[in-house]
């Protein structure tokens, strides 16, 4: 029999934004409560009954009750799914965490996975669940999945939260998962949480990632796994599917000029009115004349106004001044003081930048106050 | 700017409103008697273009007259080429307005009034500064430097002239700027940071701490987390089914134990009780054969003590008897010794005497011969001090004789040698004689001539004849004549006629002396005690002797040998007695210790018999008592052996004990558990209330959130510092670049300041800073600072100080006046003149308002004369 349910992870309700303004903060907030609805929408698109969510369900294990049972109160709106929640090491089950306030009026629709057991979801099926009871362990929870028994012919599908070591990046649980348990605990599927990115790890083992986006880490988050299993011992059909509000770019942009910060406005242009969701961490290096300071400065200005928002750092940015700037300058005081800092301003010891920030004081106050003097 | 006109009504002193018209721009002077206003026109001046019309009371009430009323100024003046009105009045119906004269006809009210006044004197270059180019009545002998809030008008006016070397008023701006935009972040004097740059470190500060006190609450959270887990671990391994069957299952065990070995003990402690009464039975008959057995033994003994003093008794009668008839004996001998001695004392007395008669016959005559010698040496050294006595002459007194005659000598001799000596020869018919102190000088007789000599020459005269040497000779014949009679008041005393004499009658005294002498030694060797003590001898000896000798039976040495022997032999017989005596005591007090013990048994047998039994039943009670012990001992055998059994199967008290402490153990194991089950319950619910609270808070979440609302707060206030930084180093740039222009920026001011100086101080030459504050004054070849200069000089440069900085002004287009309220109070004629002439090269310039009260002093300053008169208009 083939068997068809989401896998989702690090949803992360009740997550702070405390880099952001409190209006957007509570935007991105709201946007992650808001995750499932989307999620409840593509089961019922899919025909899926079975929402597994691997691990990070809550942002931490701390959160209030009222947050805790308003998420189950948005779960429980959602009856035709069933939706599987699993702590992971963001909201471990220990005694006195927010799980054991959720066992009291748990709705139906609702399984917690407080416990490594083998459950049957469906006739056939078993799911077999790997819950953390600490924010870190050296011991691989899924390794008892192996010894597990199940019927001949039946899909056995795991569930846990951890780190598989071995594809080139760690995910921020400090725990460690086989990545070879798909195969050695026989299962058809093996759902992953922890890697906020969209990742396949092996052929029955995936990343679904953070259904909304929460940072800057370009590793493909915003999805969740539309799994298909035709039936025990076949291959997965995997179908990623976004459900992301809010998109995050980091841009890193080499300038020596002007116009080098132009492709990026026109990336940013070309997104249209969805510009208003995305969020920009915007790096400027390189070396720029002093007298581009302010169009830059404008341009960015004017960008930050149709995203949803933008985080400079010109802390590598190098203000130069050429020759025609300092000819430009009168004879005298004003243009000594700009060349014996535009000198000062080459290298990069924290000196030089003192002195670049300086010379690009130098010309914006110049400028602002009028070639002729008048303030 | 000039000032063409001012007027002033309801104003200090001027109850009625006043005018000063036709105010030319160059040189204008006011002069009139004290009391004249002067003054009040300057306040007004100032209040008009400094002071706005809705300033606060009581900033005005000093300018409001005594009886009343709202102060009111209007000045007309150019500015930048054009006329204006400005008309103020404050307080009651407080109003302002600007009004353009002539073709412009621009008219500006109340706040715009302002304003456009602000604007019209920034336009002219001058501003609210044109204050300092005046000089109030009463302060001319300050310092005057342009003060820093004035700094960037002087800035300006310099800049132009040396902008080409220094960047100009461009640099002065971006550094006016960058100062400014420190300001808003950094204090000036401290550097410390303020405004928004302090509000960021605070904020950052503020969430930093939010964050520590989250991330100690989560902390807490955390352990709250681990002892709920702990808690929760720790009831269920209490709870476990075999650990509480293993702890009451080893409660049960050790109760078991304990009861088997206090039954054991019980047995053990009853069979103790048994050997303990058996053995007190056989203690007790043991004790009462003994008994029976001790008295019948005593009485035994009491028999063989009586039976020893019988004995002791006898032989001690038989001792005494021979010790009272030796007593006897010894008596009888001591009393014949004590009569032999007697006799023999009074024949030892009789010899001794007759002994002493004899020795002092033997001495008597011996007496008699030295009372007799003695008796005649008395006599004669008697006589010889009889004579001694009547000899004046000593032996001391010659020496000073000889020493006076020898000194006599010695003068006669020098005397002699100087003296003439005469020789008369008489011839043979001389019919005289030649006399000397009236008696004739013999023929063939000589005279020395050692003193005058007055020879009496008959027939002829008196011819005096004196010794050569003059009053030296006199004077040694003087003292010749002194010793001579010395030495003969020596001899009259002596009794002598001459020192011969002297020495005779010495040597006679010495002689006798020596005699008298020898007298006494030989007094002294008969009669040591002296020739009476010597006649009592001699009388002693002859009572000694007597006149009827006694005479002795036999010689006294055997006298006293016989003495000594009888008396060494009472002596023995007496030492003999006291030890028979001894005995004799010693054998009285045996008797009675005897007598004593005899008694004392008689009363012991006496208690023993009360308690025996009969004579005749002793024997059978004696046997019957060692039956009854032999029984007690066998049933104190047998209650051992039971004893020793319970003892071996009964635990000891140290066992029992931790039989005791096991069953305590256990109990407490199992006490403990319970106990700790329901603490571990109050913990785990008391945590989870916490826990619910905590996660209220939502704390770890906030954790997140403040960690990077940190991070956001700390790079905000890095950007800050690095502002702060950039800007600090571009002003500190553009200041070091100033520094080191000052030189050409003082250039400006020496031009103005110097023409001005030499028309006053020929020659001279000053040190004068970038503010025109004047700090030294040279000339002819002194240098003074100006602290030193006289209240004259002081006044005279604080006037040519402001002359020089409205010269710089107007030669950069901010004209403004100058106006000098009685500044010239000190100066003398010459100086007077010369300032006259300085004043006047200025008003080329710029305007110059002279106020003063001192109409003739002024008689020699050009310039056109202007008079207060009434403001005729302001009625109308």
């Amino acid at each position: 029999m083939a068997f068809k349910f989401i896998h989702t992870a690090d949803w992360q309700i009740g997550k702070r934004f405390g880099r952001f303004p409190a209006d957007k903060a509570t935007l991105l907030n709201q946007a992650r409560m808001d995750a499932i609805q989307r999620i409840a929408a593509e089961a019922m698109a899919h025909g899926v009954r079975h929402v597994l969510i691997a691990g990070d369900v809550f942002d931490s294990e701390t959160l209030p009750d009222e947050l805790a049972q308003r998420t189950l109160a948005r779960l429980s709106m959602h009856a035709k799914v069933v939706w599987h929640l699993l702590p992971g090491n963001h909201d471990p089950a220990r005694p006195g965490g927010l799980w054991g306030a959720l066992t009291r009026n748990l709705p139906g629709n609702v399984h917690l996975h407080l416990e490594p057991r083998l459950i049957e979801l469906e006739s056939g099926v078993v799911l077999l669940t790997a819950p953390l009871a600490a924010k870190s362990t050296t011991l691989d929870p899924t390794a008892w999945m192996d010894a597990a028994p199940s019927p001949a012919g039946t899909i056995r599908i795991g569930l846990a939260h951890g780190s598989v070591q071995g594809f080139g990046s760690l995910g921020e649980a400090a725990v460690p998962i086989d990545p070879a348990r798909a195969r050695s605990a026989r299962l058809d599927y093996l759902a992953l949480g922890d890697w906020h990115g969209t990742k396949q790890i092996g052929p029955a083992t995936w990343y679904a990632g953070t259904p909304e986006p929460d940072s800057f880490t370009d590793n493909g988050p915003g999805n969740i796994l539309v799994v298909d299993i035709p039936g025990a011992g076949s291959q997965p059909t995997v179908t990623p599917v976004s459900t992301a509000i809010y998109r995050w770019l980091a841009r890193r942009v080499l300038m020596t000029r002007l116009e080098d910060i132009e492709p990026l406005i026109a990336e940013l242009e070309r997104l249209g009115p969805a510009a208003s969701h995305h969020v920009l961490d915007l790096s400027v290096e390189g070396r720029i004349p002093v007298a581009a300071q302010a169009m830059l400065e404008q341009n960015i200005a004017r960008l930050a106004l149709r995203l949803f928002h933008v985080r400079t750092d010109y802390s590598r940015l190098r203000w130069a001044a050429g020759f025609a700037d300092l000819e430009a300058l009168p004879a005298g005081a004003l243009r000594t003081v700009a060349e014996r800092l535009a000198k000062a301003a080459e290298g990069d010891s924290p000196d030089a930048r003192i002195a670049a920030d300086a010379l690009s004081r130098l010309f914006t106050f110049d400028a602002a106050l009028g070639a002729d003097g008048a303030p | 700017m000039k000032i063409t006109a001012i007027r002033m009504a309801e104003f200090g002193k001027f109850d009625a409103p006043v005018a000063i018209e036709g105010l030319t721009g160059g040189l204008d002077v006011l002069a009139g008697p004290n009391e004249l206003g002067k003054s009040t026109i300057l306040a007004a001046t100032r209040l008009a273009l400094t002071t706005k019309h809705g300033t606060k009371a009581k900033d005005i009430e000093a300018f409001r007259p005594y009886r009343g009323g709202a102060p009111t100024v209007e000045i007309d003046f150019e500015c930048a080429g054009r006329k204006w009105r400005l008309c103020k009045r404050w307080l009651t119906q407080a109003r302002a307005e600007l009004l353009e004269r002539g073709g412009g006809g621009a008219v500006f009210r109340g706040p715009e009034a302002e304003a456009e006044l602000e604007r019209l004197l920034a336009l002219d270059g001058t501003s609210s500064q044109i204050p300092l180019l005046w000089l109030d009545q009463g302060h001319s002998t300050e310092k005057f430097a342009v003060p820093s809030d004035a700094r960037g008008l002087l800035d300006a006016a310099i800049a132009g002239e040396v902008a080409a070397m220094t960047g100009g008023d461009r640099a002065r701006r971006v550094r006016q700027r960058a100062q400014a935009e420190l300001d808003e972040l950094v204090t000036r004097a401290r550097q410390q940071p303020t405004k928004s740059y302090l509000t960021a470190i605070t904020q950052a500060k503020a969430k930093a701490d939010a964050l520590a006190k989250a991330r100690a609450k989560l902390d807490q959270v955390e352990d709250q987390l681990r002892v709920l887990a702990t808690t929760r671990e720790r009831e269920r391994a209490i709870a476990d089914p075999v650990a509480s069957a293993a702890r009451y299952g080893a409660l049960e065990r050790a109760r078991d134990a304990l009861a088997t070995g206090q039954q054991a003990k019980a047995h053990a402690d009853r069979a103790a009780y048994n050997q303990r009464t058996a053995a007190t039975s056989h203690k007790l008959a043991a004790n009462e054969h003994a008994a029976l057995q001790a008295a019948l033994s005593q009485l035994d003994d009491l028999d063989r003590l009586d039976a020893a003093d019988a004995r002791e008794a006898i032989e001690a009668a038989t001792a005494m008897a021979g010790l009272i008839a030796e007593s006897t004996t010894h008596q009888h001998d001591a009393e014949a010794l004590s009569a032999t001695i007697t006799a023999l004392q009074i024949e030892h007395a009789q010899a001794v005497t007759a002994h002493h008669q004899a020795a002092a016959l033997n001495r008597l005559p011996q007496i008699a011969a030295r009372l007799e010698a003695a008796r005649a040496a008395a006599q004669r050294s008697g006589e010889l001090t009889a004579e001694l006595s009547t000899f004046g002459a000593t032996f001391a007194d010659l020496e000073v004789a000889r020493l006076e005659a020898a000194t006599l000598r010695d003068l006669d001799t020098r005397l002699s040698a100087a003296a003439a000596v005469l020789s008369i020869d008489y011839a043979p018919d001389a019919i005289g004689r030649i006399r000397v102190a009236g008696r004739d000088l013999p023929d063939g007789g000589s005279l020395t001539a050692d003193r005058a000599l007055v020879l009496d020459i008959d027939g002829i005269g008196r011819l005096t004849v004196r010794p050569g040497g003059g009053e030296a000779t006199e004077d040694t014949a003087r003292l010749r004549d002194g010793h001579r009679g010395a030495l003969e008041r020596l001899c009259a005393a002596a009794g002598v006629t001459d020192l011969a004499d002297f020495e005779a009658r010495v040597a006679a005294r010495r002689l006798l002396e020596a005699e008298l002498s020898d007298l006494r030694a030989r007094l002294q060797g008969l009669a040591p005690d002296g020739v009476a003590a010597l006649e009592v001898t001699y009388t002693d000896a002859r009572t000694e002797a007597g006149e009827a000798p006694t005479t002795a039976t036999r010689p006294l040495t055997q006298i006293e040998a016989a003495l000594n022997s009888a008396r060494a032999k009472l002596k023995h017989l007496e030492a003999a007695t006291t030890k028979t005596s001894s005995a004799i005591a010693l054998q009285r007090e045996a008797d009675a210790g005897r007598t004593a013990g005899i008694r004392g048994r008689a009363l012991q047998r006496d208690q023993l018999a009360t308690t025996l039994p009969p004579a005749a039943e002793r024997a059978t009670r004696c046997t019957a008592l060692a039956l009854a012990l032999s029984e007690a001992e066998t049933t104190a055998n047998d209650a051992a052996r039971t004893l020793s059994a319970w003892l071996d199967r009964a635990p000891d008290d140290a066992t029992l004990t931790r039989l005791v402490a096991d069953v305590a153990t256990a109990q407490d194991v199992v006490d403990r558990a319970s106990r700790e089950l329901q603490e571990l319950s109050k913990i785990a619910d008391h945590t989870e209330i916490l826990l619910v609270d905590r996660r209220n808070e939502d704390i770890e979440s906030l954790v997140a959130e403040l960690t990077d609302a940190v991070a956001e707060a700390d790079a905000v206030v890095r950007r800050f510092e690095a502002e702060v930084a950039a800007l600090r180093r571009l002003e500190q740039e553009l200041a070091s670049e100033a520094a080191a222009s000052e030189a050409q920026f003082l250039e400006p001011i020496k031009a103005r300041f110097f023409p001005y100086l030499h028309l006053l101080f020929p020659g001279a030459d000053a040190q004068v800073d970038a503010t025109f504050g004047l700090r030294e004054l040279a000339r002819n070849g002194a240098t003074e600072h100006l602290d030193r200069l006289s209240d004259g000089t002081r006044e005279q440069i604080a006037v040519l100080a402001r002359l020089a900085f409205a010269r710089l002004l107007a030669d950069s287009g901010r004209a403004a006046p100058v106006i000098l309220d009685d500044a010239l109070v000190f100066a003398d004629d010459t100086r007077m003149l010369r300032l006259f002439r300085a004043l006047e090269e200025a008003a080329n310039w710029h305007q110059v308002i002279v106020l003063t009260c001192h109409e003739k002093s002024f008689a020699d300053l050009a310039g056109r004369r202007v008079a207060l008169q009434s403001w005729e208009r302001v009625n109308a």
